[in-house]
C-alpha cells in the first residue's frame, strides 16, 4: 500500500516541488494550499494518487475540517509536511505589529496547529513523520527578515518538542524540520526580476552559499524523500540545513 | 535501486569485521557504486573487497604517504574519486586525569591529525560533484564522561568540516559529519556486553534502541548523492538522543551495580 502525504502549500514552489517527487516514487499526496484553484490544477495534471483540498494553516477550525474531510474521504495520512509560509523582507524598525503576527501567524501557528493534527491524525506507524519545512535563516537571521527568522525559529523549536513528547509516548511519529537556504522558487525569481537592480540581488543570494549557487526546489524535496522514507527510522528532532553551506 | 550508480566510493576504516565501514561498504556497493575500502587489516580488507566486488586498498589514516597512495590508485582503477568516507576511530574511555602523553598523541593522530590529512588530500583530487563524510559521533555534542580526548577531537574535527565545506564548495566539494549515538557494533559490543551499561544508555534515547550501522548507511547515502544539497552540517541521526543527554558517571555506576547484584541474588 502507497504512502499518503499531506503538503501545506503544495500547490506552488517548494511544496509542489515536494508532491511531484512523492508522487512521482507513488506516493499518495494531499495537496492543501489556500490556492484551492493553483492545488486543483497540479492534482488533476499529476492525476490519480493526487487530492486537493483547501486550507487555511492559521485556522484549527480549517485544520478540523480538513481532517473530518479525510476521515469521510478514506484517506489516512502517514506523513504531514507543514510547508506554507509568508516572507516579507522587513527590518525590526520596518516591521509593525500586523505584519509580524501575520507572518508568526503561517510560518509559527500554522507549524503548531500543523504538528498538533499530525500527532492527532497521522497512523501511529514507525513510517509516520511529521516534517516542518523552516528556513537557514531560523538558524541565522539577516538584519532585514526580523519577523520571518522568529518564525522560523520557532518551527525548529516546535520540531525538538513535538519529536520529543511523540517519542516519550511511544507514539511512533517522528518529527524533523528541514532548512532549505534560498531556493529558485517561482516567488524568489519573480522578486529578483522585479527589483532595482536583479543581477545585483541575484548575485547578493548566490554569494551568501558557499557552493557559489542558490538551492533548486528539488534538492528540498530529496531531504523530504531522506527524512518521510523508512531509512530515517531513527532520525527525530533533527533541523536538516539543506542550504549549500549558507549558515555555515 | 541504484542511487550510487557511477559514482566511486573510498570507505576507510573498513577493515573490521561487520564494523560500520563495512556495513557502509556493502550499502554503497548496492546502490551501484565502485567501492574502495581501506583500512590496517588487508587480509579483512581483501574479504570484504571480494564480497563486494570492491578493491582493497591497505591505509593507516596517521600515514599521509598511505593516505595518498589509497586517492591516486583509486583514481588510476576507477578514473573518479566522487565519495570519500572516514570512519576510522578509536574508542578510548579513560579519566581525564588518566589520560597518559602516549595515549593523547595516539588519539589526536588517529582522530584528528588523520581526519585533517585525509581531507587535505582529498579536496584537490575529487570530482566536481563530490562528496566528503565524516563519520563523527552525538558525543560531539553532547558529553559522556571518561571520553573526553575522544569527545574533543570528533568535536575538533567537526568545525574543520565546516571551513573545509565553506571553501572547497565552489569547486563542487560537499563535506559533511554524520553523528550517531551508541551504536550495535564491533567496537560497541565489549561495553554493550556490561550488564546494566545497555539499559543505562537506553534509557536516554527517545526512540526506545540504540544505533545501527545501517541508519548511518543510510544518511550516508542520501549524503553521497547528487541530489544532496547539504554542506559544512554534523547530521544527527541518533533517535533524539542530542535532545537530551549521555547518562551520568553515576547512572552508570548505579546501574552495573544493580545488575551485578540481581546476577548474584
Amino acid at each position: 500500500m502507497s504512502k499518503v502525504a499531506l503538503i501545506t502549500g503544495g500547490a506552488s514552489g517548494i511544496g509542489e516541488a515536494i508532491a511531484r517527487k512523492l508522487h512521482a516514487h507513488k506516493w499518495q499526496v494531499v495537496i492543501a494550499d489556500l490556492n484551492h484553484a493553483a492545488g486543483q490544477l497540479l492534482a488533476v495534471e499529476l492525476g490519480e494518487g493526487a487530492h486537493c483540498y483547501r486550507l487555511d494553516v492559521t485556522s484549527e477550525v480549517a485544520w478540523q475540517d480538513l481532517m473530518s474531510h479525510l476521515v469521510q474521504d478514506g484517506i489516512t495520512l502517514d506523513i504531514l509536511i507543514n510547508n506554507a509560509g509568508i516572507g516579507a523582507m522587513a527590518s525590526i524598525e520596518e516591521t509593525d505589529t500586523a505584519l509580524w503576527e501575520q507572518i508568526m501567524s503561517v510560518n509559527a501557528t500554522g507549524v503548531f496547529l500543523g504538528c498538533k493534527m499530525g500527532l492527532a491524525h497521522l497512523r501511529r506507524s514507525e513510517s509516520s513523520c511529521i516534517i516542518n519545512i523552516s528556513s537557514a535563516l531560523g538558524k541565522r537571521a539577516l538584519a532585514g527578515t526580523c519577523a520571518y527568522s522568529a518564525s522560523k525559529a520557532a518551527a525548529i523549536s516546535l520540531t525538538e518538542s513535538t519529536a520529543l513528547h511523540s517519542a516519550q509516548q511511544g507514539y511512533g511519529i517522528r518529527c524533523n524540520a528541514i532548512l532549505p537556504g534560498f531556493v529558485e522558487t517561482p516567488l524568489l525569481l519573480n522578486s529578483i526580476a522585479e527589483s532595482e537592480d536583479p543581477d545585483a540581488l541575484k548575485g547578493y543570494f548566490t554569494s551568501l552559499h558557499p557552493v557559489g549557487r542558490i538551492g533548486k526546489t528539488d534538492e528540498v524535496a530529496a531531504a523530504v524523500m531522506y527524512l518521510a522514507g523508512d531509512e530515517a527510522g531513527f532520525v527525530t528532532g533533527i533541523a536538516l540545513s539543506i542550504d549549500g553551506g549558507m549558515t555555515l | 535501486m541504484h542511487r550510487l550508480a557511477g559514482k566511486t566510493a573510498w570507505i576507510l576504516g573498513a577493515a573490521g569485521r561487520d564494523n560500520m565501514g563495512q556495513v557502509i561498504a556493502r550499502r554503497f556497493a548496492a546502490e551501484g557504486a565502485n567501492v574502495v575500502v581501506g583500512g590496517r587489516n588487508f587480509e579483512e580488507l581483501e574479504r570484504i573487497a571480494g564480497e563486494i566486488n570492491g578493491t582493497a586498498i591497505y591505509c593507516d589514516i596517521t600515514s599521509m604517504a598511505d593516505i595518498k597512495h589509497s586517492v591516486s590508485t583509486t583514481i588510476e582503477r576507477y578514473g573518479t574519486l566522487d565519495i570519500a568516507v572516514n570512519s576510522t576511530g578509536w574508542g578510548l574511555l579513560t579519566p581525564f586525569e588518566d589520560t597518559s602523553e602516549a595515549d593523547l598523541e595516539k588519539m589526536m593522530a588517529l582522530q584528528f591529525k588523520g581526519p585533517y590529512q585525509f581531507m587535505q588530500c582529498l579536496v584537490g583530487n575529487m570530482s566536481a560533484q563530490a562528496s566528503i563524510i565524516q563519520i563523527s559521533s552525538a558525543t560531539a555534542t553532547i558529553l559522556v564522561g571518561n571520553h573526553h580526548a575522544y569527545i574533543g577531537t570528533k568535536a575538533g574535527i567537526d568545525h574543520v568540516v565546516r571551513g573545509v565545506a565553506d571553501e572547497f564548495g565552489v569547486r563542487g566539494i560537499r563535506v559533511n559529519s554524520l553523528s550517531p549515538g551508541l551504536t550495535e557494533s564491533p567496537m560497541a559490543a565489549p561495553h554493550l556486553a556490561v550488564p546494566g551499561l545497555r539499559e543505562v544508555f537506553l534509557k536516554e534515547y527517545p526512540m526506545g534502541r540504540l544505533n545501527t550501522s545501517e541508519d548511518v548507511a543510510a544518511a550516508a547515502v542520501f549524503l553521497g548523492s547528487d541530489e544532496c544539497f547539504m554542506t559544512g552540517q554534523n547530521l544527527q541521526i541518533n533517535g533524539g538522543l542530542t535532545l537530551r543527554r549521555n547518562p551520568t558517571g553515576a547512572e552508570i555506576e548505579q546501574y552495573i551495580a544493580e545488575a551485578a547484584g540481581s546476577d548474584q541474588s
